[in-house]
């Protein structure tokens, strides 16, 4: 037997037992070991299918599902819309309501009203792309579950007004797990489309699972985008499958592009992929969603789900390849990036310059599938790796040191490097890891930049300048962020925190995994990346290069090391204050000889970054951009 | 070989020749200021005295910091001068800024703080400038390795007279020269004490003044790279660049970082950035034009 064959539905449908016990475990001290169990479990699974898929071609599996199954996606997805319509009638919330009916009548046509043999296929398939995905789903998503169990207990000593509905909890978040390896298994649309309706509403119970009114509001927003991408999924679908007759992702690739309505699906899948990855003008729901409990932010709304909108693009990109389409996407994705790395600037709540980032990083991948060369494509896959893991560690870190400062404010976090050591230590691995050579990101931004100079398209030098700015921008707000955890305290007598032990070990896996998958980067590219995209293409990454990235790592690594061996005498001064220091070494004698303390801000620059005004014109630019696709398609 | 003879060119000589450019900085600046100034060696004189005088440390860690950014900068300039990748040149800098602006900051006097934010809005002026003048040269010559952009036929500065022109601000913030000098003046005047360096003292100071000879070198090599076919030319821009430098310097007072943001990114969004656009559109008229003439 296969043993792809056999891991890949029990990915599917573990995670989903795992979270129905979950469920049903009503005890909170019974629950802690199931969940913790659940999640190796998962981890091992997907370890296993990329020791047993890496480097194979794609296949595909029916598993020759009983006829009596034929109805099931159609039906649970029926299920997930009205309970989402359940909820809105309950909060009264119109909007989502009236898009749920939207979305229930496409779903219904789709079913009933097209030809049979138009929805024949080829249900499940796996390539590296999927391989990707579902390992940092497994992988990732399993250590966010285990820190999850400490989390949320703490989360519920520190948030009296939030009703405690832990087994809820851990139960969306396996489901959760589950639909997202169904989408990237999913080749029948059917199944995509459920799968994909299932992670909009996960998101939507847990943005709300505080059930208080800030949560609840967002998490209709949130429903709302979602809903309208799962509706531009769904048309895309109705039109493949009424108009070309197809039900497959892989059989849309294989028509002619140059037709206007194959054209017009791979839009209408590509706006629904970039409302999912929050683009502009979309971005407002992302952000919104922060009021989430940190793991879920770490899992849905940076690793994983939003990623399941750029894995969308890219799958449906080439056949837009060269065209005005891919133009106008490409656009979106690079002022998506330069505006959200500009807008993270004036951010001071962790939370919203990690989302901002989020954001930007997404735009940069729309960006490169926009491009769709080989070396873009390499570069997005790239980007979706090592931000997943990078981007997962901060949110995990901003939630341990938020339960312990009682603050995810920036300003809030200096001297963290000695309250908190092991803490502060994973973040500035992740902070490094978001902008710093040699470190990920980094990498994948020179293979970006590289791709986009010898991207031949009209808009090309547009491409590079929302890059090179879009960059400066990122490396300010990492700096100051970085600046803070380490500059000392301004009061005397910091206390020491600690955080569960349960919690350092996940954020030193991560931390781990963030300088690990920089140092395996060529391997990655090599059995991962090179065979999704083209068999023939090398990577433009030569080894000298590689030694040098190398020789970068060593300094940053060996250098501090060495200081903790030398300790050289020196006199020991207190900081300069104009030559008025009191006798605590951080104050100063004003004019009346009064002892004065010092207070230490960054810039947010809040007053020439109108936040509202650069989402709204942003958005409009973005909105316009896809109307000149999607009438391009019409023409 | 070459590569090598270069690479430990730049390591040993670098300083010398850096130390004799600032030493020359100073005597014109005198001249231009009817001073009399400071004999040509002088910072060779400051370096050696600090380094002899008592160490006084606010933190330990700003030691460690300073070594590394010495360490990257030195690896920059090496990159640049061995003929290797020069988008590596771009990140090694980055990295070694990045090193800096952490010794900044890990002093909690207010003049060092806010000199290393200062030192961030500067980071954040001429990145993109930087950025696009790589691009530019790997368009005009179709390689990011140096010793390729080098051997281009063509002169390079006539394809990318718009990338010069914004290298000449990015040379005055690289070296902390009026009217770009936020974070930290290299001359004794600034309104934040000695911003970001407020707190170093004795050989920390001889380090970053090591850094700044090291500095002018891969600055001027960058010049001296629009300039490759000849090596006359190359001198001769150099000098001229020079020139312009110190008298910029002594032309204009300090700006705000407001200021000094809007000058940057005009120049490089109309310099830089229409130089780009006019290179692609060019290519992609007669794409025979482009690629080192090849």
């Amino acid at each position: 037997m296969d043993p792809v064959g056999s891991l890949i539905p029990f990915l599917i449908v573990f995670p989903l037992a795992a979270g129905a016990v979950m469920l049903a475990i009503r005890r909170r001290s019974w629950a802690a070991w199931p969940q913790r169990i659940f999640a190796a479990g998962i981890i091992a699974a997907a370890v296993a299918l990329g020791v047993f898929a890496i480097g194979k071609q794609p296949s595909y599996y029916d598993f020759n599902l009983p006829e009596a199954l034929r109805y099931a996606p159609f039906i649970l997805e029926l299920m997930l819309l009205a309970y989402a319509a359940w909820r809105s009638i309950v909060y009264r919330k119109w909007l989502p309501l009236l898009l749920l009916a939207v979305q229930v009548t496409l779903v219904c046509y789709a079913e009933f009203r097209l030809p049979e043999e138009a929805l024949r296929s080829r249900v499940f398939f796996i390539d590296q792309l999927s391989l990707t995905m579902a390992l940092i789903i497994g992988i990732i998503g399993g250590v966010i579950a285990v820190f999850a169990v400490t989390y949320m207990r703490d989360y519920h000593e520190h948030h009296h007004d939030a009703k405690d509905r832990r087994p809820v909890y851990s139960f969306l978040l396996f489901v959760f797990l589950g639909s997202m390896f169904g989408l990237v298994f999913s080749n029948d649309l059917k199944y995509f489309g459920m799968f994909w309706e299932g992670t909009t509403i996960c998101s939507f119970l847990m943005i709300g699972y505080p059930r208080t009114p800030e949560p609840v509001t967002n998490a209709f927003r949130a429903l709302t985008w979602n809903l309208l991408g799962g509706i531009a999924l769904t048309a895309g679908t109705v039109v493949m499958a009424g108009s070309l007759h197809i039900g497959d992702m892989d059989m849309l690739l294989a028509l002619e592009t140059q037709h206007g309505l194959t054209r017009l699906v791979a839009v209408l899948f590509a706006i629904a992929g970039m409302v999912k990855s929050a683009q502009m003008p979309f971005s407002p729901w992302l952000l919104g969603a922060m009021v989430a409990p940190t793991p879920t932010s770490a899992l849905l709304h940076s690793s994983t789900m939003v990623k399941a909108g750029v894995y969308l693009v890219i799958r449906v990109m080439p056949a837009l390849a060269g065209t005005l389409m891919a133009n106008c996407v490409a656009l979106v994705g690079a002022l998506t990036f330069l505006l959200a790395s500009v807008l993270a600037v004036a951010q001071q709540n962790a939370k919203r310059v990690l989302a901002y980032s989020t954001i930007a990083n997404l735009g940069l991948i729309v960006a490169c599938a926009g491009v769709g060369s080989f070396e873009t494509i390499e570069a997005a896959v790239l980007l979706i790796i090592f931000h997943a893991v990078a981007k997962s560690l901060l949110f995990l870190c901003v939630g341990a040191v938020e339960h312990r400062i009682d603050s995810r404010d920036i300003e809030d976090m200096d001297w963290l490097i000695v309250k908190m050591p092991p803490v502060a230590g994973a973040m500035v691995i992740g902070i490094a890891g978001m902008f710093l050579p040699p470190l990920g990101m980094l990498i994948s931004k020179w293979v970006v930049l590289g791709a986009f100079v010898d991207s031949h398209m009209a808009i090309s030098p547009l491409l590079i300048l929302a890059l090179a700015f879009g960059s400066a921008f990122n490396v300010f707000f990492w700096m100051k962020w970085l600046g803070k955890i380490i500059s000392p305290p301004l009061a005397q007598g910091s206390s020491r925190e600690s955080i569960p032990r349960e919690q350092t070990a996940v954020l030193w896996t991560l931390a781990l995994l963030t300088v690990a998958t920089c140092l395996c980067f060529p391997l990655i590219s090599r059995y991962l990346i090179q065979p999704f995209v083209n068999s023939a293409y090398i990577s433009k990454l030569a080894e000298p290069n590689y030694v040098i990235l190398v020789i970068m790592l060593l300094i940053m690594v060996v250098l501090p090391a060495s200081l903790l061996i030398t300790k050289k005498r020196a006199r020991r001064m207190s900081p300069y204050l104009s030559g008025r220091n009191a006798e605590d070494p951080i104050q100063f004698r004003d004019t009346f000889n009064r002892p004065q303390g010092i207070a230490l801000k960054n810039y947010y620059f809040a007053d020439f970054i109108p936040e509202g005004r650069i989402l709204f014109w942003g958005g409009i630019g973005s909105a316009v951009l896809m109307a000149i696709a999607v009438l391009g398609c019409l023409v | 070989m070459t590569r090598l003879v270069m690479l430990v060119a730049f390591v040993v000589l670098g300083p010398l020749v850096g130390g004799l450019m600032d030493g020359a900085a100073r005597v014109l600046s005198a001249r231009l200021q009817s001073r009399v100034g400071p004999p040509l060696l002088q910072p060779f004189y400051d370096f050696f005295k600090l380094m002899q005088k008592q160490r006084a440390l606010v933190r330990r860690l700003q030691v460690l910091y300073m070594i590394v950014y010495l360490l990257f900068t030195v690896l920059a300039g090496a990159l640049l001068f061995s003929g290797d990748d020069i988008l590596l040149f771009y990140f090694c800098l980055t990295l070694a800024n990045v090193f800096f602006v952490l010794a900044g900051y890990s002093s909690n006097s207010p003049f060092s703080h806010i000199g290393a934010e200062r030192e961030l809005i500067q980071l954040l002026s001429y990145e993109p400038a930087l950025m696009l003048i790589i691009v530019g040269l790997y368009v005009a010559s179709g390689s990011f390795q140096v010793r390729q952009i080098m051997m281009t036929p063509v002169p390079l500065a006539l394809y990318l007279p718009g990338c010069l022109i914004a290298l000449v601000p990015m040379i005055l913030v690289k070296q902390g020269r009026s009217p770009f000098d936020l974070s930290t003046s290299h001359h004794a005047h600034q309104e934040i004490v000695k911003g970001i360096t407020s707190d170093f003292s004795a050989s920390t100071l001889a380090v970053l003044e090591l850094v700044h000879w090291y500095k002018n070198c891969y600055l001027y090599g960058l010049v001296a790279l629009f300039f490759s076919f000849s090596w006359w030319a190359a001198l001769i821009a150099v000098a001229a660049m020079f020139l312009l430098t110190v008298l910029m310097d002594n032309s204009f007072g300090r700006f705000t970082y407001g200021q000094t943001l809007r000058v940057l990114w005009a120049v490089t969004l109309a310099a830089a950035f229409g130089n780009i656009t006019v290179l692609y559109i060019l290519r992609f008229f007669s794409p025979v034009l482009l690629k080192g003439g090849a």
